[in-house]
């Protein structure tokens, strides 16, 4: 039996033990590899750096605890990035599984505690609402009554500061969605920014990107974070490197891992398909 | 994450991975666990954060009583589980429908219009002539009604099978993202497990 033979009958389960290897080695063993940054992040970070000190910025993280490794740094940068500014931001989630806000409640408190910003004042978080596109409607007529008068901890919106200056999605300047689908950033640029002519920018799930991308390219999206890596560009952008950074070296390692099963995979199948055809013709 | 919620989180994780093996009761166990939690937390947070404050601030304290009907609507779904009165539940599936395909037929058009009109592109670029034979291409392949006559035509054949290669191209550079996305999730149970809970790694 040679190597090919011995490659189609190998138990899967080895395969999954060469993946699990190949991410875990460059987990405690970092190699280092350069990251650069793609203009899609630049354009994400470009635009909320255009915001003033003191305008109000909507973050829609829509994302349930499974995606957090992949978009999760990507709302805390993006929180980081606006509270560094002085940007205002107001955190709210409409996607069905209602965990991204609660998700990113205690990220946000972190980094608010740590940069020395007040709840209520420079930020807000209203938490999950259900509607989905009935909600996002709402919330560009009138943000109080979409979010039913409360925030995130049952809060009443009249105590606190900052949603004084937002009464609909229009008081805001940008609207920064995180989704692992392409959907939710269509429904966020369809709802919310094109009736308002905000500025959007998202940030989408690897699994998501061929859906969206070509709104960035179309300049309908002023910037995209594309995954994993974007999130790891992103990172480095607003100077505070994290799992994302880390992560890079492991998934490619992990890549260049399937990369070679796929090759192998494919060279046996052809010797395979020859060999049977030579069989064939042979009898 | 306290210790306990760092145990329990390590060892529901190895739990779920330990199918990669065998199906197992271990498994299955932990399985269901995370789809019992995933359904409270939905319930308890659309709880809190939603139907608590419609009826005891819109509905009671603010008087906005036609809040009642859409409730009303609402619990009409359950008559599902009622012998002989299930039709009823029909009612406010009609609405949903309703009120879904409007938004759709008002909102959806803005950011295809956006993707239509950002498809005339200038010839000017090796990037931009390969996006507009691939567009017409594909579109072309898309057409169904040309007869069986037509799709003998070996020009038509030749521009279906550009289109067609398009599509492949895209479905491939989708399930790349996709094995991409996956081992993110994978990369962040790894991080968790060496990092977080068993501290070989930082």
């Amino acid at each position: 039996m040679g190597f090919f033979d011995w490659m189609q009958k190998i138990d899967r389960r080895w395969l999954y033990l060469l993946v699990f290897m190949s991410v875990a080695i460059p987990v405690v063993k970092p190699m280092g590899l350069p990251i650069s940054i793609g203009k899609e992040t630049e354009g994400f970070f470009a635009a909320i750096d255009a915001l003033n000190p003191g305008d109000v910025m909507i973050l829609t993280p829509e994302y349930g605890a499974a995606q957090v490794p992949e978009v999760g740094s990507m709302t805390t940068s993006a929180f980081r990035q606006a509270m560094n500014k002085g940007v205002r931001v107001l955190i709210f989630g409409v996607w069905p599984d209602g965990q991204g806000p609660t998700i990113a409640q205690g990220a946000c408190e972190a980094i608010s505690d740590e940069l020395g910003k007040t709840y209520g004042v420079d930020w807000v978080n209203l938490g999950y609402k259900p509607g989905l596109d009935v909600t996002l409607k709402k919330m560009v007529d009138d943000v109080w009554e979409a979010a039913v008068g409360v925030d995130i901890k049952g809060n009443a919106l009249e105590s606190l500061p900052m949603m004084q200056d937002v009464r609909k999605a229009a008081d805001c300047k940008l609207v920064a969605n995180i989704n692992i689908h392409g959907f939710g950033l269509e429904k966020t640029m369809a709802f919310i920014g094109i009736p308002t002519g905000m500025t959007v920018i998202g940030g989408n799930g690897a699994a998501g990107i061929t859906e969206v991308i070509p709104y960035f390219r179309s300049g309908q999206l002023q910037g995209l974070l594309m995954g994993m890596r974007g999130a790891a560009e992103y990172e480095i952008l607003v100077q505070k490197p994290g799992r994302a950074v880390v992560g890079m070296d492991a998934q490619s390692a992990a890549h260049v891992t399937i990369i070679i099963f796929v090759i192998l995979a494919n060279i046996g199948y052809l010797l395979e398909k020859r060999t049977k055809a030579a069989k064939a013709a042979g009898r | 994450m306290t210790t306990t919620q760092l145990w329990i989180a390590g060892i529901g994780t190895l739990a779920i991975y330990s199918f990669l093996i065998k199906e197992n009761p271990v498994y299955r166990f932990f399985e269901f666990l995370l789809v019992g939690a995933g359904s409270a937390h939905l319930i308890v947070n659309t709880y809190h954060n939603y139907l608590r404050p419609t009826v005891a601030n819109t509905i009671i304290r603010d008087g906005n009583y036609s809040m009642i009907i859409p409730i009303c609507l609402g619990l009409l779904m359950y008559t599902r589980f009622i012998p002989g009165q299930g039709h009823i539940s029909r009612l406010p599936m009609a609405f949903w429908l309703g009120i879904g395909s409007g938004y759709l037929l008002a909102y959806n058009p803005g950011p295809f219009i956006g993707q239509l009109t950002a498809s005339f592109w200038k010839p000017n670029s090796v990037n931009n002539i390969i996006s507009a034979v691939l567009l017409l291409s594909t579109l072309l392949y898309f057409i169904f009604t040309v007869g069986p006559q037509s799709r003998g035509w070996k020009a038509y054949s030749i521009v279906s099978k550009v289109g067609r290669t398009g599509i492949m191209v895209a479905l491939g550079a989708a399930f790349g993202s996709t094995v991409m996305a996956r081992l993110s999730n994978l990369l962040g149970r790894v991080q968790f497990l060496l990092i977080d809970w068993l501290k070989i790694a930082q």
